[in-house]
Parts: structure tokens; sequence; C-alpha cells
């Protein structure tokens, strides 16, 4: 599988192939950013396009390609905080419903219960393909020497709660 | 039997996947935006933004938004007025000069011109992000960031 640097330079060399590879790889992540923010569908929607729009024009200006994930995990976290702040000062009551909380199975009812700082890393743990633990970082505004431990007191909160259940 | 890490990571994402799946069309916009790629232009970047400026709760709705966009040698302010799907974009290039005007949005273009002062009108923008190319009579453009309208 190429690199993040890799599929950069490629696309910057018009490689359509290579920009779809990126969305493939980097749009989960941004969704879940704008959604851990209670942000509505159509808001998280226009946080992700934006970011892409963002890489589109300073693809060729970008500093580090190897880097494009954390860089876009920083722009999402900061167009969502600009929606939101947008949403309050429009004081427009949302009909819509944030994020939903997993309700139907055992596992979505295990995570719901999760403190929700779990929730998140565990949600970028799970993208696919996976995230760097740099890009886990940026996508969670957290060091990346937390990312470790954070993974590994997370699934261990989860495995005793679904022991537990057994 | 407990899970591993990687099967329960799995299963946690397919989990998430059927909870609040990314919606194709967010997908089929981050694909399409490459369209929009103009490597040939100089990028004006936004540096001011009515919206993000006016404290909250003093502000109305009603008034016309100001952007200004930034780039190493130039400067594009545009007001925005009118709500709905049609807006009204009312603008200056700086240092005045006469351009052919695109004003590029999710399902096409709206062309424009500014005059010799640099000044332009385009009626009739549809909402969502925009972005304006400028080309000169030197056969140089000009393009400003994206913006949510």
């Amino acid at each position: 599988m190429s690199s993040p640097g890799e599929l950069v330079a490629r696309a910057r060399r018009d490689d359509a192939d290579a920009w779809a590879a990126l969305v493939e790889r980097y749009t989960g992540m941004l969704w879940s950013i704008a959604r851990s923010y209670d942000l509505t569908a159509a808001d998280s929607g226009d946080v992700v396009q934006t970011a892409w729009l963002r890489l589109v024009e300073r693809l060729h200006l970008l500093r580090q390609p190897e880097s494009v994930g954390a860089w876009l995990a920083a722009i999402a976290h900061r167009e969502s905080r600009r929606a939101l702040r947008r949403r309050r000062r429009e004081r427009l009551a949302s009909i819509e419903r944030p994020a939903p909380e997993p309700v139907d199975y055992d596992l979505k009812r295990l995570l719901a219960a999760l403190p929700e700082r779990c929730r998140r890393i565990l949600r970028a743990l799970a993208q696919a393909p996976p995230l760097s633990y740099a890009e886990v970082a940026a996508a969670l505004e957290m060091p990346i020497g937390s990312v470790g431990p954070t993974r590994q007191r997370c699934l261990a909160r989860l495995r005793e709660q679904l022991a537990d259940r057994a | 039997m407990m899970p591993d890490d990687e099967t329960l990571l799995r299963r946690i994402g397919e989990a998430y996947e059927a909870i609040d799946p990314v919606p194709g069309l967010v997908r089929d916009a981050a694909r399409a935006a490459f369209g929009w790629r103009r490597v040939d232009a100089a990028l004006a970047e936004l540096t001011a933004d009515s919206a993000e400026a006016a404290p909250a709760g003093i502000r109305g709705q009603d008034g016309p938004r100001l952007l200004v966009f930034t780039g190493p040698e130039v400067a594009v302010e545009i007001e925005v007025s009118g709500d709905g799907t049609d807006r009204e974009i009312v603008g200056r290039l700086a240092p005045p000069a006469p351009a052919d005007i695109a004003v590029r949005h999710s399902d096409g273009e709206v062309a424009a011109r500014a005059d010799r002062a640099g000044h332009f009108v385009v009626p009739a923008v549809p909402a969502g992000p925009i972005s304006l190319v400028f080309q000169l009579a030197d056969a140089s453009s000009i393009v400003t960031s994206w913006v949510r309208l």
C-alpha cells in the first residue's frame, strides 16, 4: 500500500486514483472528528468537504506530505469549531439529532457506556485502512505518547464489560 | 473466548459503520473535489470574515457578510448579501485590474467580469462552498480559498 506521502506526490502529478485513495483513507476519520463535536449530519458533511477542498487548494504547497492525515485532522477540528460557533450564533436549535449513540446490539451498547475519550480513540483506531498513531493523535488532539496507553486502557475497559456480560 | 485487539477493533469499526456511516454523498463530494484543482493560479487565502468576527448575539443575520482574501500580491474583498439559494456578491480586486471571473460552486460556475477599477458584481450565486477564479489580462490567474456561503 502506498504511503500518504507517495499518494500526495502522485496526486500532485494529477493522479486521480491517488486522490481517491487519500479520500478512502481519511474520510472516515474526518467524519468521526466532526461527529465528535455533536454536529448534525449536514454540518459534518460540510466540515469534511471543506477539509478536502482545503487540501485541493494547498496540495502543491503542503510542506510535509507524509503528515497529510494529521494536517487534515487539524483542519477538521478547526472547521468543526467554526461550525459549532456559527450554529450557536445563529441560535438555531438544531432539529436534527446530533451523533446517534450506539443502541441496538451488545457491542454498540457497551461502546455507548464507555467514557467519551475511549469511544473516540477506539473509533479512530478502528478506521480501515488503519491510521498511524500520529494520525490518531491528531484526530484526538492528544500527545502521540498517550495513544498507546489510552488504547490499552480503553480496550481493557471494553473487555471488562464484555466479560461482565458473558 | 475474548477476541484479540485486532478482532475487537474490527468489530468496533463495523459497529460504527452501522451506527453512523459516512454518507455516500460526502464521499462523492470528497472525490469530486480533486476536479477543482488549479495549479496555475496564485492562491488568495481567507484572512477576514465578518461572520467569524461578529460577537455572539449582536449581529443580525440580515447584513451583508464581508470576506477578505489575501495572496502574495493581491487582495480580494467581497460582500455577500441575500439569503437562501440566490446570493449576490459585490467585490473588488486590488490592485485594480480588469479580469474575467468564474465563481465556482458545487454544481458548476457563474461567470462575471471585473472592470478596470477591479469592481465586480455577481448575481445568483448558490449557497454552499464557493471559490473565485480571476483570469487577468497578462494571462496570470488568482484563485481564492473555498468558503461556505
